[in-house]
């Protein structure tokens, strides 16, 4: 997440209408916690170049 | 009291017992039965106790044996299993309250079926952060597990009844799963010895999963030997397990007398260099079995963050239907690390795995140059019950996802690992990371096994 003043309620709102999750007050503030500490790790992650060849682990397989 | 009904006694060491006739299946349960009767209210290890089907089991055991029919290799060890494994009648309920509500199991998991073919005895389920997200089995629905070696300490998670049952001497053998380190960590906090094998080497078909590409499941116990007996009762295809491999049985008990002799070992450096007793241990570790070589995984920092999305994506959808509709049931502990997880965007996830398969590659390259690497288990010992933040290096850090940082960039491709217990300065036990090559756990038993012969490690049961 390279914007610091990103605004992880509203996010969170929009996300959880999307998929139908109703978030009670008590919960606010711990999600949001959450989301920032896994934007945190999904920088690092973004931040690497994968090459185009490395596909999604696991492979399905039949 | 004798040896074999003290607690004391190893899994390996009661079956020889019981196969020769010096004591009865029975007699061996009910001394473990009074024992967990007395000494479980102190740890809060057990959720159950199985005391029923243990005495049919074990009379199961004493009538085979007494009519001339073969005991087998575990015949008459107790053994328990994280609560979130189906033992029959029993209801499975991964250290929730939601699942407490579902029926028993019609049906034990494959690998509980599997020790009870070979002789062992079930007697109860175990502890564990719910739903197994956590490494410290600080449950607010069935209370915190102790630590055998100070019960205001935690005992590790998220199979943290597993570990101080065995610790405690409760029972000689135990079963947990290894998500991110589930089973590496209270085998490190409690002092004993944990298996995670490969990552499809034993079927997972029975237990409540938790994020399906990383779960794993593998037994605890206080000696190698007890470790690999087991481990090979346990092991062969399950068609009931889509990740279960479709790999014949590769016993390594017989392997365990070849020592370390041969194998290229090395310590891992970077991310994995540690401080204070963790580093003590691998030292101390190192210096035993001669690996003077230090190497790096590249990007192991970045493996664990992959490893934190996937399971938080992994686990959120598994629970969905129960966040959308009965989220206030969760453990507050857990609830909200659930519900972000709902909601991350698809591109990191995705991301994420493609990450995971191009890290598997430059590990398994590492893998040609030598054959075990060293690692600690634990950035530090057991943390107290209820602590928020440990110091690293003169900085606060959050106590719980930090317990993970040495196991969760392993699991996260599925290395077969041995954590193996030390006790640096004759302080609390912490545990050092033997770590093979996908598919040759024998040779990380081999090396655990020669460590203890030395005298390195030290599973001694807590003075409880």
């Amino acid at each position: 997440m390279a914007d610091p003043e990103f605004d992880f309620e509203a996010y969170m709102d929009a996300a959880a209408m999307l998929i139908g999750l109703p978030i009670a007050p008590e919960q606010r503030q711990g999600i949001v916690q959450n989301l920032d500490w896994i934007a945190q790790m999904a920088a690092l992650v973004e931040a690497f170049p994968v090459p185009d060849a490395a596909e999604p682990a696991p492979v399905f397989r039949l | 009291m004798s040896e074999t009904h003290s607690g004391r006694a190893g899994a390996a060491e009661l079956a020889a017992a019981v196969r020769c006739g010096d004591v009865t299946a029975i007699s061996v349960v009910e001394a473990t039965l009074a024992r967990i009767a007395r000494l479980n209210p102190r740890f809060n290890c057990f959720t159950a106790v199985t005391g029923e089907r243990a005495f049919a089991e074990a009379c199961a055991v004493d009538a085979r044996r007494a009519g001339g029919g073969e005991p087998g290799p575990l015949a008459g060890v107790p053994f328990a299993v994280k609560n979130l494994f189906d033992l029959k009648g029993v209801v499975t309920i991964a250290g929730s309250k939601i699942d407490a509500e579902r029926p028993p199991a019609a049906a034990d998991a494959t690998i509980v079926q599997r020790l009870i073919a070979a002789g062992a005895v079930p007697v109860g389920a175990l502890n564990m952060d719910e739903y197994a997200y956590g490494f410290t089995t600080e449950n607010s629905h069935y209370g915190p597990t102790g630590n055998p070696h100070d019960p205001s300490r935690v005992a590790g998670g998220s199979s943290g009844g597993s570990a101080a049952a065995v610790a405690a001497g409760l029972v000689p053998l135990s079963l947990g799963s290894d998500t991110n380190g589930s089973i590496r960590v209270p085998a490190s906090l409690c002092g004993i010895f944990g298996l995670k094998p490969t990552y499809g080497r034993l079927s997972r078909a029975g237990a409540r999963l938790f994020a399906a590409s990383f779960d794993h499941v593998g037994p605890f116990a206080r000696s190698v030997d007890d470790l690999a007996v087991a481990y090979d009762a346990m092991q062969g295809p399950d068609a009931s397990d889509p990740a279960c491999a479709q790999r014949p049985a590769e016993p390594a008990g017989p392997q365990m007398r070849r020592g370390a002799a041969g194998l290229r070992i090395a310590v891992l450096g970077g991310h994995f260099a540690a401080t204070g007793a963790a580093a003590a241990a691998v030292t101390a570790v190192a210096q035993a079995i001669g690996a003077a070589r230090e190497i790096e995984i590249p990007e192991a920092a970045r493996a664990r963050a992959a490893a934190f999305l996937i399971t938080a994506a992994e686990g959120a959808n598994l629970h969905l239907a129960d966040l959308k509709t009965r989220a206030a049931d969760f453990d507050p502990v857990t609830r909200d690390r659930f519900l972000a997880g709902a909601l991350l965007p698809a591109a990191w996830v995705i991301q994420a795995q493609r990450f995971r398969t191009w890290y598997r590659e430059q590990v398994l390259a590492l893998f040609r140059d030598v054959d075990i690497l060293l690692a600690p288990a634990t950035p530090c010992t057991a943390p107290l019950i209820g602590q928020e933040t440990i110091e690293i290096d003169g900085r606060p850090m959050p106590v719980r996802p930090y317990l993970g940082v040495y196991t969760q960039p392993l699991s996260f491709i599925g290395l077969p690992i041995v954590a193996a217990p030390v006790r640096p300065g004759g302080g609390l036990p912490i545990g050092v990371q033997i770590i093979a090559a996908p598919w040759h756990e024998a040779e990380a038993l081999r090396v655990a096994a020669t460590l203890e012969r030395a005298g390195v490690t030290d599973a001694e049961p807590a003075d409880v």
